[in-house]
């Protein structure tokens, strides 16, 4: 990375953070001056024409009553630059009409009436929209310190009379911000509701429920999807990345439709899974919700600390995030358009750094002539001589960049329709979508159809009824690219001499060259496999509500998710076979098929109610779920040939079919409580049955507690509540659990071991593992403080919190030793804490005609293992080559095993000097000899690296200008070791791979011994150069920038409500010393495989064109 | 919904597969658990198998030398155990140890359970008598190969029982007579054909060749067991190479051996695969033409081995054949014919590599073939008790049996019984079928053999470095594996690893 492009970014931040100061302090400035000059030419006007050219020059209004002025008076009226004093007495002179002026408001008496001013009433009336101009029908119009008001009716008209004319009526709305406007004198007050981001007072999804921001007592962070709109890629988990502080969304492959893992508050178990539970308008989801279409959605909410999450209980210790799918807004009908079109490329920055044609024959001829030199090597014929096809290396030019040959620009489109209606009884809201993802590595793909429908009846003012259908069709075509030797890992590493096509341009079958691993034509492989996966998924959700008495209400719902999946894939002669393994090699083929469902009941009763200053709202629910998954496998082989790819080809087929499945029953009830609506307080409890667990363990209790005080209500807070307009307290505690495990760990399996008597299959059989009867959850407690503050009327919000939490009885695959019969055992005897601060920040920087708005997030999180098993024996990271991860006492979650790398030995002296693997030689590689025995081997391995980030960050902005509006999403990590693995391949020096350009450097002889980086070549002494080390390791601190979109509306008003055209960069640019191309890169976000560049598809840089139509 | 009906619909149990909690109850669930117990047996003889630990090992073999595969993966492995370098991480080491326990773990599990269930009494004698036939089985390649291993004689059920530390040679040794001597009362003798079940001839010769190979050696005792076996009904096949063929499968010669079947039951057996050459294209050696170039190359009898058959010894070529070929751009043999070790047109061709050809008949799938592993035969009978009766000095009285087996083979008789003729002997009649090493060791002959070996096969292959064939008495076992030593505090290493 160039420097210049480093210190442009530094300067980019330090003038955001400027950007925010000065929004700050203009925000405490008044904004408003009596020094305004008012210029009239005017003949024989009426006064009301003369107020009327006030209030257009200058922002001064009137307040009067038309009962006392006469206002159509005539008047002459010539002035030049004269301040609203001046003008007034010009226009009022002799009429006996006295006037005051507060700020910008002119107030107008007769001479009786001064005295009676306070006491005038007036009747209000006007039209209330929203940003887009649409009527907005409810909207609560309420006199300030009354209980005196109206809402508005279906064309966003209101009317309300005995207003005082020094009041101020208070306008709000579900979702919206709420504003107060004094009356000043007006009759007339057409108010334009904003949609409310950060306010307090929207309304949020919560566990089985909504509830005000303001009224939250736990860590729980909303997202708007409409925010994320432009963001052109098909998983909303990429739209969501760098947005909600905690919450840690890697996109670990750029695979279409794949690679995107959830961590939040850097969950992690050692067996069970780490991803959170994804609920789907109150429907705990089973399957993968990665691919449900992003424009279904309407609002995203992260519960993070146990009060938020614990009623879910044993489904909760990883965090949950309720997705709410799109609702109509109240008496509007509303149809969208949205598509987008880009383009994706794999950017240049990250591609691995290998050697060309003639390096490499360059290379190889070296390789040879040491070979020669120090090992006498001769070829078949008994000769000393290097190789004829690396005789001569100014031959070749650059050759074949393998990694480039694989690639493609490739589109990306997105359409989307949505018809959202709520009229009289019926609300209703359709969305039906279209996304294709061509990947940039050929072959690759991804298409998805989706529909959503949700509907919502009224009955009656008791009975209301909904129904939500979701059905999406998805096929992807992905191929075995990522992995460590899967065809990118390989494909790269053959020589760049060779090429996919033979001289009459048709494709090679086999890639052979001296020296090297006869293999398939990679090209070939990637581009001739066939991996197509389908799925069709459904889910669906109805519900019944009652309203029984007042307060009292019951929720039936009752939901099902379906899924359907289908692999077909197919290997032709043409593409079979591995590393050392070249084609031919029989085609093979497989059609394997899978289907579950999960249904859910749930019944739900909630009871609120308010006494003088005391809120009380009860919940006490039951739920039940199942989930079946039935599957079966069928192989081919011995095709005739590759044309037909279907099994019925195949002379011989086998297969099977197996299914799993879970079931729980659930108790849920929670209590709120808050007196004044300052003191909060919240104890909710659960309790889960379920299938997967022992005997002696069906059932687990997981309570939680949190209280929250709004000190902002508090009287000692209202001098200084025009800085701090909101200030809350919060703290919870509770208990939460991990199930993940598998359906029936607590079980010992008996698998299948036939054998074969007189020639005849004997069926046999032998214990696959040892059971546990007392298997359980894994068991989370997790402690959360908070703060949020709003100042300036919420122009800067400000969340904090501090967690700490500590998951125990970890489901621990205790290792025992093999010559018990078997290798490990599931115990729950483990222990890992977390812990962590998080700060979100939202700032309106700049609000008038050009709006600037921020939002910071930052998590730091940390953790550190307790207790493993009995006896604290590490796990992982045992082998010198693979397995690198490691869990151990007292250590951060998955650190890095290895040697620590230390040079070579460049001198026979340094040679005879120091300590030696039982290969080493003069200029073989040297680790350090951590355990001071004098030798090194396998108890020098030691920590090499750590892959938790310390500070996990999202920045965004956003701005708007008359039609303009930009967005710029930033994401990155800082710390977080990543350990690329590719280079135990690149960085072999057994001459049967292409390897990084720096290999040119290494030690071949005392007089040439190199940069003292890379080792020699002879044959034997190479190994250890191969195993985990330091060498492979780097700090994977980065910033992404995530996003651009830059957008124009328009507002046609005929046909077209609203027109935003936009262009988006997704991928832009990653600043990061990590050589590889993306630093999220892990394999999984499980302990194990934690920051490990196994190689990976790579993330795309998209440019995308976009229009979001509504009409 | 109620809590009563709720337990029911929380309690599931996997449907596809059976689980422990209703095993182990009937005789048909004994009858599957005895027979997953032989089925061990295939996890220590295929692929890189029980050869790989003892012929490899021995001076019978050498590999064919694959340059470019230096992986971490396991070609490198292999080749340190050919080589006397391998470490206390060397997987193929490791995994035959876990494999051997394996086949312990599943007979202790049976002797565990039957207790106290009802079953027929010949049937739990017979269970009995295979699961211990089984077990010692396993604990005599063990303790041959790692020295006192830990004696795990139950199931274990919790983590706690798991840890266990090494039991003294002798300890394992008592604990393999006692249970073969077990088993001998409860087997019968063979019935013919066969069919592949251990018999009371299977574990008499198991007990012969414990008493043998003890250190205590009893001769003796192991004499009378080989007479034992000379009254069950076994013969010498007139011709070598029917011994090997799958159509003949348990004949009258076979006392015990690995059962594989073709096909696509997951039975097949694909350890000869490993003892090809090295090429892309095998289609001359097994008429399919596979690239082989990384599974093939093991086991390949040195120069010396074909060199040591005496004159008209017609084992020579039903045990070995040689491709001959020209090199491809590696160096590996490209096959253009595959001839008898004996024909001189041999040196024609630029390249030849000798492979073991015992295990190689027709067969219509790669890597999915017939053969069995031979365990005891009866001409290892033969030759055991001529053994036994020279080291109790009635060297005449052995003689006729080695000459039976020399007979066989087109060979004239001995005239005088020495140690290094039934050494010589037994190399030939049991060469690869993993007897080389464990004789070597058993006769104390393993250091000066593999030095000098060791000396003449550095001197022919530069590869070789300096460290390998330093063969101390630490190198007659393996180690007890990295992974059980990690966890494992009560386990003390072999010496030099």
């Amino acid at each position: 990375m160039s420097p210049f492009v480093k210190s442009q970014t530094g300067r980019i931040m330090r003038l955001t953070f400027l950007f925010l100061l000065a929004g700050l302090l203009q925000v405490t400035a008044s904004s408003f001056g009596q020094n305004t000059k008012l210029s009239f030419e005017l003949q024989n006007v009426a006064v009301r024409e003369v107020m009327q050219a006030i209030e257009t020059q200058s922002k001064f209004r009137f307040a009067y009553s038309s009962e006392i002025i006469d206002l159509e008076r005539k008047v002459d009226l010539s002035l030049k630059d004269q301040s609203i004093d001046q003008t007034l007495k010009a226009l009022f002179e002799g009429s006996g009409i006295t006037y005051e002026v507060s700020d910008r408001l002119v107030m107008l008496y007769g001479k009786t009436d001064r005295l009676n001013a306070q006491q005038q009433n007036v009747t209000m009336t006007g039209k209330v929209t929203d940003s887009s101009g649409e009527p907005l029908p409810g909207v609560a119009v309420i006199i300030k310190g009354t209980t005196q008001g109206t809402i508005t009716d279906l064309d966003g008209n209101y009317s309300i009379s005995n207003v005082p004319v020094t009041g101020t009526l208070v306008f709000s709305f579900v979702g919206m911000r709420s504003q107060e406007i004094s009356v000043s004198g007006k009759s007339t007050i057409n108010v334009v509701m904003a949609e409310d981001a950060i306010g307090i007072e929207e309304v949020v999804a919560i566990a089985y429920g909504t509830q005000k921001k303001r009224d939250i007592t736990g860590s729980v962070q909303n997202v708007n999807a409409e925010e994320l709109q432009s963001i052109p890629v098909g998983q909303f988990a990429q739209k969501l990345q760098g947005q909600v502080a905690g919450v840690q969304i890697n996109q670990t492959t750029g695979q279409p439709g794949e690679g995107m893992l959830f961590r939040i508050r850097g969950a992690t178990s050692i067996n069970a899974d780490n991803q959170p539970l994804f609920v789907v308008d109150g429907f705990p989801i089973v399957g993968g919700i990665n691919n449900i279409n992003p424009d279904e959605i309407q609002s995203y909410t992260v519960l993070k600390d146990a009060s938020a999450t614990s009623l879910y209980g044993s489904r909760a210790g990883n965090g949950v995030i309720l997705i709410t799918t799109k609702r109509a807004k109240k008496g509007r009908t509303d149809f969208n358009f949205n598509a987008y079109y880009g383009v994706q490329s794999t950017p240049e920055r990250g591609r691995p750094d290998l050697m060309n044609a003639r390096q490499f024959a360059q290379y190889q001829k070296e390789f040879f002539e040491d070979k020669i030199r120090y090992e006498g090597w001769k070829n078949a014929d008994g000769e000393a001589v290097v190789p004829v096809p690396y005789q001569n290396p100014s031959q070749y030019g650059d050759g074949t960049d393998w990694y480039d040959v694989m690639l493609q620009t490739a589109p990306i489109q997105s359409y989307s329709l949505s018809a959202t209606s709520r009229k009289d009884k019926f609300v209703s809201a359709v969305v039906g979508s279209y996304f294709k993802q061509d990947g940039v590595m050929l072959n690759t793909s991804f298409e998805r159809f989706s529909l959503r429908g949700n509907s919502e009846y009224s009955v009656n003012d008791h009975i209301k009824i909904g129904f939500n259908i979701a059905p999406s069709l998805q096929i992807s075509e992905n191929q075995n690219t990522d992995g460590f030797r899967e065809i990118i890992g390989t494909a790269v590493t053959v020589s760049p001499i060779l090429s996919p096509w033979d001289e009459n341009g048709d494709l090679r079958l086999e890639l052979s060259a001296p020296n090297m691993f006869a293999q398939p034509n990679w090209y070939r492989v990637l581009t001739e496999q066939e991996n197509k996966r389908t799925k069709l998924h459904l889910l669906t959700n109805s519900f019944l509500e009652l309203d029984i008495i007042d307060g009292l209400k019951y929720k039936f719902q009752a939901g099902v998710e379906l899924e359907s999946e289908h692999l077909k894939s197919f290997s032709p002669s043409t593409v079979g076979g591995r590393l050392g393994q070249a084609p031919p090699q029989p085609a093979e083929g497989e059609y394997n098929t899978g289907y579950y469902y999960s249904w859910l009941i749930e019944n739900i009763l909630t009871y609120s109610k308010s006494f003088d200053k005391h809120n009380v709202e009860l919940l006490a629910g039951y739920t039940s779920q199942k989930y079946l998954w039935e599957g079966s496998d069928l192989s081919g082989t011995d095709y005739p040939d590759d044309e037909i790819s279907w099994l019925d080809a195949a002379a011989t087929t086998t297969g099977g079919s197996r299914t799993s499945a879970w079931t729980m029953l659930s108790y849920i009830s929670r209590l709120n409580y808050n007196y004044a609506n300052k003191y909060y307080f919240q104890a909710t409890f659960r309790r889960d049955g379920s299938s997967r667990f022992g005997a002696n363990n069906k059932w687990a209790t997981f309570p939680s507690f949190s209280a929250g005080w709004i000190l902002s209500e508090e009287d000692f807070f209202q001098n200084i509540s025009s800085k701090i307009n909101y200030m809350k307290l919060r703290a919870s505690y509770g208990i939460t659990g991990n199930n993940n495990i598998g359906n029936y760990s607590h079980i010992a399996g008996v698998a299948a071991a036939n054998y074969v008597f007189g020639g005849t299959l004997q069926a046999g059989k032998a214990l696959t593992g040892l059971g546990n009867s007392e298997l359980t959850w894994e068991e989370t407690t997790q402690f959360d403080v908070g703060l949020d503050l709003g100042f300036f009327k919420d122009r800067l919000f400000l969340k904090y919190d501090y967690y700490r939490k500590s998951t125990d009885n970890l489901l621990y695959q205790l290792d025992i030793p093999m010559a018990s019969g078997f290798s490990n055992v599931q115990y729950n005897v483990g222990q890992i804490d977390f812990w962590g601060h998080e700060i979100s920040l939202e700032t309106k920087n700049m609000v008038n005609d050009f709006k600037w708005s921020t939002n910071i997030n930052l998590a730091f999180n940390e953790n550190e293992v307790k207790q493993l098993g009995t006896e604290d024996v590490p796990i992982g990271g045992y082998d010198n080559a693979g397995d690198i991860n490691r869990l151990a006492v007292g250590e951060p979650v998955g650190v890095f095993m290895g040697y620590v790398y230390d040079g070579i030995y460049m001198t026979e002296e340094e040679f005879n000097t120091q300590p030696k693997h039982a290969s080493s030689e003069v200029g073989t590689v040297r680790m350090k000899d951590i355990s001071r025995d004098g030798i090194i081997d396998e108890k020098d391995r030691t920590i090499i690296g750590d892959p938790n980030p310390d500070l996990v960050f999202g920045i965004m902005n956003e701005f708007s200008y008359r039609n303009f509006d930009l967005s710029i999403v930033m994401s990155g990590v800082v710390g977080g070791d990543i350990i690329a693995r590719s280079y135990e391949n690149t960085n072999n020096l057994d001459g049967v791979f292409n390897v990084e350009t720096n290999v040119a450097d290494r030690w071949r002889s005392l007089e040439n011994p190199g940069d003292g980086i890379v080792p020699r070549t002879k044959a034997g002494t190479t190994e250890l150069f191969r195993f985990n080390n330091t060498r492979w390791v780097s700090d994977g601190t980065h910033l992404a920038i995530k996003n651009v979109t830059l957008g124009y509306t328009l507002s046609p008003k005929k046909y077209i409500k609203r027109a935003r055209f936009y262009l988006s960069g997704q991928q832009l640019a990653i600043i990061t010393k990590y050589t590889g191309g993306n630093p999220e890169v892990s394999s999984g976000l499980n302990w194990n495989g934690l920051g490990v560049d196994n190689t990976a598809y790579p993330v795309p840089r998209t440019f995308t064109i976009g229009c979001n139509l509504n009409f | 919904m109620t809590i009563s009906c709720s337990d029911s619909f929380l309690e599931l149990a996997p449907e596809s597969y059976t689980n422990s909690s209703g095993f182990y109850k009937t005789e048909s669930h004994f009858e599957m658990a005895v027979t997953g117990t032989y089925e061990s047996l295939r996890s220590i003889t295929n692929d890189r198998g029980r050869w790989l630990l003892t012929d490899q090992r021995s001076d019978n073999a050498h590999y064919d030398y694959y340059a470019a595969n230096r992986g971490t993966g396991s070609a490198v492995s292999l080749e340190h155990i050919a080589d006397f370098i391998d470490e206390e991480d060397n997987r193929h080491a490791n995994n035959f140890y876990y494999n051997c326990y394996e086949g312990i773990s599943r007979a202790n599990t049976i002797l565990d359970r039957i207790e106290g269930v009802e079953l027929d009494a010949d049937f739990e004698a017979s269970v009995i008598g295979e699961a211990k036939f089984l077990r010692a089985f396993f604990y005599f390649d063990l303790v041959r190969l790692y020295g006192g291993v830990p004696l795990y004689l139950n199931e274990v059920q919790t983590a706690d029982e798991a840890f266990l530390p090494r039991a003294s040679v002798e300890e394992v040794y008592a604990q393999i007579e006692s249970d073969v001597t077990d088993a001998i009362s409860k087997l019968d003798a063979p019935s013919f054909p066969q069919d592949g079940r251990a018999t009371q001839g299977a574990a008499r010769m198991l007990l012969a060749k414990v008493l043998m190979t003890k250190p205590s050696r009893d001769f003796a005792g192991a004499e009378t067991q080989l007479r034992e076996i000379m009254k069950m009904g076994y013969d010498l096949l007139p011709d070598y190479a029917d011994i090997y063929d799958p159509a003949n499968k348990n004949h009258r010669e076979s006392i015990f051996e690995v059962q594989y079947q073709e096909g696509d039951q997951g039975q097949e057996s694909n350890f000869a695969y490993r003892f090809f050459p090295k090429t892309g294209n095998d289609l001359l050696v097994t008429g399919l033409g596979s690239n082989i170039l990384t599974r093939g190359g093991w086991n390949m009898p040195t120069q010396e081995m074909v060199d040591s058959y005496g004159e008209g010894d017609e084992r020579l070529a039903k045990s070995i054949a040689v491709a001959v070929g020209s090199a491809d751009g590696n160096g590996m043999i490209v096959i253009e014919d595959v001839l008898n070790p004996e024909d001189a047109a041999i040196d024609n061709y630029q390249l030849k590599r000798y492979f073991v050809k015992k295990y190689l008949h027709p067969h219509s799938k790669p890597y999915n073939m017939d053969e069995n592993w031979p365990f005891y035969r009866y001409a290892d009978a033969l030759l055991m008790l001529s053994e036994c009766l020279l080291e109790q000095s009635k060297g005449d009285q052995g003689l006729p049996y080695l000459n039976e087996v020399r007979s066989r083979a087109g060979l004239e008789p001995v005239g005088t019984l020495t140690d290094d003729v039934i050494a010589n002997e037994r190399r030939h009649e049991l060469a690869f079928e993993a007897h080389r090493w464990f004789d070597l060791l058993r006769t104390d002959k393993a250091i000066e053999v593999m030095t000098a070996f060791g000396e003449r096969t550095k001197a022919m292959y530069p590869y070789l470095q300096d460290r390998t064939y330093d063969i101390s008495s630490d190198k007659l076992l393996y180690a007890i594996p990295y992974r059980e030593m990690q966890l494992n505090d009560e386990l003390e290493q072999n010496p030099g690893y």
